[in-house]
C-alpha cells in the first residue's frame, strides 16, 4: 500500500480493507470485492455501500468483531479482505488518535 | 381462505419431537417468517404449546414446524378464529434464498400456488436487529399477503438504548405491528387479534410497489430505503455509545487463544458436572430397578404361575435388566442436555462456532458447519438435516459424512459404563477425553477427506451474527432439555424393546449343549454363535470376546441399545454396583483381561474409540441417504468402520507396549 492517508497523520498506510482497520476505528463501507449473491446477503445483514462500523475485537483464527449500530457480526479474515472502504471520504471515529494494530 | 394446508415437508430426529398438535380441518393456516434467530421457534412454542427445538443462535430451525394456535378469541366471524393451524417457518434474511432451508421458506411464501399459501404471515423481527429484519417484510409486503409484523426483543434493545415505537413502525411500513415477548408469553392476544382484523380484511394487496422495469439492484436499494425511513420513523437512540456486557464478554470469549482455552473448559466442565453430579442418583435409580422392581415382577409372575418360566427370565433379564440400566442414565442425560441448553439459550455456542471457524476452514468446511457438528453431540440424526443451512452442495456432503464422528449422547452412556468399571476415579476425565477424541477425528477425516476427494473444494466466509448473550430462562431451558430427553427416551424406549426382545429371542435359542428354547445358557445361543463369526474381525484390537462383539453389533442398529443387550449376554442381575464392579462389571473386567491377555487398559480404549467411530445407528443412515444418497452413505460406512478397526489395532498395539 502506498496511499497515506492524513487522518492516521502518516503514521499508518490508508486502510483499503475492513482487514486493515484498526481495532476501535469507525470506517464507511465501499462495495464489497465478492460475487452479487454473497455481496446481496452482505448487504441484507447490513454490510452495504455507505454503512458505517466499527471494528471491535479480534477473533481466534485472525477475523474480527465488528458493531453495525447495535449488530454485533463476526467476521473471518478472508470476508474482511473483501470488505473495502469507501474511496475518498474515510471516516473515522477520532482521526487524531488513530491506533495501531 | 385456503382449506389445503401446502405440502411441507418435516424432519425427523431423535431429539427435536416438537410437533404440536394438528388444527382442526379447514382452519386457516399462519405461517411464521423471519430472518434467523429472531424468535419465531420460541414464539411457536409459546403459541401453539408445541415443543420445538430452539437455541439463541442462527439456524436452529432447518425445517418446518406445524402445531395448532388456540387464540383465546370466542370463534366466529366477529370475534376471529379460536384456533388456527401455525407454520413455523426456517429462517431467511430475504426470499432470494443461498441455502435449501431459505429456499424452502421461498417456496412456500413465493413459489407455492396463490391457494396453497398461508392466509396469514406473521413477520417476526427483530427490535435489535430492525433494519436486518425489515428486508424480507419489504420482500412480502410486495405481495398480494396478509401480513403482521410481531416486534421481539424489545427488551435486548431497550438496555442496549435503542426504543422502538410499534405506532410509528405500522405508520412507516403500512402494516399492523404487535409487540411481542414470546420468552415470558407475553403480548399473545394482541397478536391474536391482529391476526383475526387481517383475516377479516378483503383480499390482500401488496403494500408496496415495485417497478417493473428495475433491475434486481435497483430493488433490492429501493427496499433498503423503504426499511432505513421505517426504522428512522419508528425507532430512537439514547445516543450512547455503549459497549454492552456482551462486548465485555466477547473480549474473552472470542479472543484468539483465550476463545479456544474457554471453549475447552466449559465442553470439560459440562462432562464433569454430569458425569460426577449424576453419580449418586444413578446408583439409586440402579438399586430401584434391580431390587424392588425386580422383585415385585418376579412377585406378579409368581402369583400368575409363571414363576420359573422362560417369560418371567424374559422379564427380568431382559426387559428389566435392560431398561432399567437405560433408564439409570436419565439423570445424567437430563443433566448434559439441561447444561447444553443453558450454554445455547445463552448465545454462547454462536462465539464457539467463531473461535473453531479456523479449524472449520482447514477441513474445507465453513464456519457455520460447527453448528451442525454441535448438535451431532446430542443426536447425529437432526445434526444432519440441519446441513440444510449450508448453501454449499459439497460442504453439506462433506459435512455429513463428519457428523457421525461426533459423539452422540447415546455413545455417552456406553462411556460411562465402561469408564465406570475401569477408570472409577477418572470416569468424567475418560469421558471428556473421549469428546475430545471425537473432536479430533472430525478434523482429521475432514483433512483426510479435504486433500483426497475435495481437493478444489474452497471454504465458504465466516459472516456470523454474534446474538446478545441474555440470561437462560428457566422454562426455556427446562423445555430444551424435556424435548430432549424425551426424544431420547422415545427413541431409546422403543429401540430397546425391539432389541431386548430380539437378543433375548436369539439367546433362547439353543444351537449346541443340551438347552431348550427359553431355558440354554447364553453361550450356547444362536447370539453368541452369531457373535463368534465376527468376533475374530476384532481379535487384532483384542477386544475379540463373543459379548463385546454381540454389543458392537447391535450397536450398529442402535448405540441406545449397546448397554442393554451387553448386560443381556451377562443376565446381570444387578447393573447397580458397576462402579464397585458389580456382576456385570467383574464378568466385563474378565473377559477384557482374557482377551487381551492381560492388557485390559490398551484394550478398552480401542474398544471405546472403535464405538466412538463406527457408524452411529442404522436412523442416522436413513437421515444420510435423505440427505445425501445412498453412494455417499455407503461410502460414509465404510470410512467409518476402517476409521475404527485401524484406529482400534493401532491404539491397542501401542497401548500393549506402553502399558
Amino acid at each position: 500500500m502506498t496511499l497515506i492517508w492524513s487522518g492516521y497523520a502518516g503514521r499508518v498506510a490508508r486502510p483499503q480493507t475492513l482487514a486493515d482497520v484498526p481495532l476501535g476505528e469507525q470506517v464507511t463501507l465501499g462495495a464489497p470485492d465478492v460475487d452479487p449473491s454473497w455481496a446481496r446477503r452482505l448487504a441484507e445483514l447490513g454490510l452495504r455501500p455507505g454503512a458505517v462500523v466499527t471494528v471491535l475485537l479480534r477473533t481466534a483464527g485472525g477475523g474480527r468483531v465488528i458493531g453495525l449500530t447495535e449488530d454485533r457480526i463476526a467476521l473471518d479474515r478472508w470476508t474482511l479482505r473483501r470488505l473495502l472502504l469507501a474511496k475518498g471520504e474515510p471516516t473515522v471515529s477520532d482521526p487524531g488518535a488513530g491506533s495501531s494494530p | 381462505m385456503t382449506e389445503r394446508a401446502p405440502p411441507i415437508p418435516t424432519v425427523q430426529s431423535c431429539h427435536s419431537g416438537g410437533g404440536g398438535v394438528a388444527a382442526a380441518e379447514g382452519a386457516a393456516v399462519v405461517a411464521l417468517a423471519g430472518a434467523p434467530n429472531v424468535g419465531k421457534s420460541t414464539l411457536f412454542n409459546a403459541l401453539s404449546g408445541a415443543r420445538r427445538d430452539v437455541g439463541n443462535w442462527p439456524g436452529t430451525t432447518v425445517a418446518v414446524g406445524r402445531g395448532a394456535w388456540r387464540t383465546g378469541l370466542a370463534g366466529g366471524p366477529e370475534h376471529g378464529p379460536a384456533e388456527v393451524e401455525l407454520v413455523d417457518l426456517p429462517g431467511a434474511y430475504s426470499l432470494d434464498p443461498l441455502s435449501p432451508d431459505e429456499a424452502l421458506t421461498r417456496a412456500l411464501l413465493l413459489d407455492a400456488p396463490p391457494d396453497q399459501r398461508p392466509d396469514v404471515v406473521v413477520a417476526v423481527v427483530s427490535a435489535v436487529h430492525l433494519a436486518r429484519s425489515l428486508y424480507l417484510v419489504a420482500q412480502l409486503a410486495e405481495l398480494p399477503q396478509r401480513l403482521v409484523v410481531a416486534v421481539t426483543m424489545s427488551d435486548v434493545a431497550a438496555r442496549r438504548g435503542v426504543s422502538v415505537d410499534p405506532e410509528a413502525l405500522s405508520c412507516a411500513l403500512g402494516l399492523p405491528v404487535v409487540l411481542l415477548d414470546p420468552r415470558k408469553r407475553a403480548g399473545s392476544a394482541a397478536l391474536a387479534d391482529r391476526v383475526a382484523q387481517t383475516l377479516r380484511a378483503p383480499s390482500p394487496a401488496p403494500v408496496r410497489s415495485v417497478d417493473p422495469a428495475a433491475d434486481d439492484l435497483d430493488a433490492a436499494d429501493d427496499r433498503f430505503a423503504w426499511v432505513a425511513a421505517a426504522v428512522a420513523a419508528a425507532t430512537s437512540r439514547d445516543g450512547v455509545d455503549r459497549r454492552t456486557w456482551s462486548d465485555r464478554i466477547d473480549r474473552w470469549v472470542t479472543a484468539p487463544v483465550l476463545g479456544p482455552l474457554i471453549f475447552l473448559a466449559a465442553m470439560w466442565g459440562v462432562f464433569q458436572v454430569t458425569t460426577r453430579v449424576a453419580a449418586p442418583l444413578q446408583e439409586a435409580l440402579g438399586s430401584f430397578f434391580s431390587g424392588p422392581v425386580s422383585r415385585a415382577a418376579v412377585s406378579a409372575l409368581g402369583w400368575v404361575g409363571l414363576g420359573d418360566s422362560w417369560v418371567a427370565r424374559f422379564v427380568t433379564d431382559g426387559l428389566i435388566a435392560g431398561v432399567g440400566l437405560l433408564l439409570t442414565f436419565v439423570p445424567l442425560m437430563a443433566l448434559m442436555f439441561l447444561l447444553l441448553a443453558l450454554l445455547e439459550d445463552s448465545g454462547y455456542l454462536a462465539r464457539a462456532a467463531v473461535v473453531t471457524n479456523r479449524t472449520m476452514r482447514r477441513i474445507g468446511l465453513p464456519g457455520r458447519a460447527f453448528l451442525p457438528l454441535v448438535v451431532g453431540f446430542g443426536c447425529n440424526v437432526p445434526a444432519i438435516s440441519a446441513t440444510h443451512i449450508l448453501p454449499n452442495a459439497r460442504h453439506r456432503v462433506l459435512t455429513a459424512l463428519l457428523v457421525p464422528f461426533t459423539s452422540c449422547s447415546a455413545r455417552l452412556t456406553v462411556y460411562v459404563l465402561v469408564a465406570s468399571i475401569f477408570f472409577p476415579d477418572n470416569t468424567g476425565n475418560v469421558v471428556f477425553a473421549m469428546y475430545l477424541v471425537s473432536i479430533a477425528l472430525v478434523v482429521l477425516v475432514g483433512l483426510g477427506l479435504r486433500r483426497t476427494l475435495w481437493r478444489a473444494l474452497g471454504a465458504e466466509a465466516l459472516v456470523l451474527d454474534l446474538p446478545p448473550y441474555q440470561r437462560p430462562t428457566v422454562r426455556l431451558s427446562a423445555t430444551v432439555t424435556w424435548v430432549r430427553l424425551r426424544g431420547f427416551l422415545r427413541t431409546a424406549g422403543g429401540i430397546i424393546v425391539a432389541a431386548v426382545s430380539v437378543v433375548w429371542l436369539l439367546q433362547a435359542v439353543p444351537v449346541q449343549g443340551g438347552g431348550t428354547f427359553g431355558d440354554t445358557p447364553v453361550q450356547d445361543s444362536l447370539y453368541a454363535a452369531s457373535a463368534r463369526v465376527i468376533a475374530p474381525a476384532f481379535t487384532p484390537a483384542r477386544f475379540g470376546d463373543w459379548h463385546a462383539t454381540s454389543a458392537l453389533i447391535v450397536g450398529f442398529v442402535a448405540k441406545e441399545a449397546v448397554i442393554s443387550s451387553w448386560s443381556q449376554t451377562y443376565a446381570a442381575q444387578d447393573p447397580t454396583d458397576l462402579r464397585q464392579a458389580g456382576a456385570l462389571g467383574a464378568a466385563v473386567k474378565a473377559d477384557f483381561a482374557r482377551s487381551s491377555d492381560g492388557h485390559s487398559a490398551a484394550a478398552v480404549w480401542a474398544f471405546l474409540v472403535f464405538l466412538l467411530a463406527y457408524t452411529p445407528c442404522v436412523a442416522t443412515l436413513a437421515a444420510q441417504r435423505r440427505e445425501i444418497g445412498w453412494r455417499w452413505t455407503w461410502f460414509g460406512v465404510g470410512v467409518q468402520l476402517s476409521v475404527a478397526w485401524l484406529l482400534a489395532v493401532a491404539i491397542f498395539q501401542v497401548g500393549r507396549v506402553i502399558t
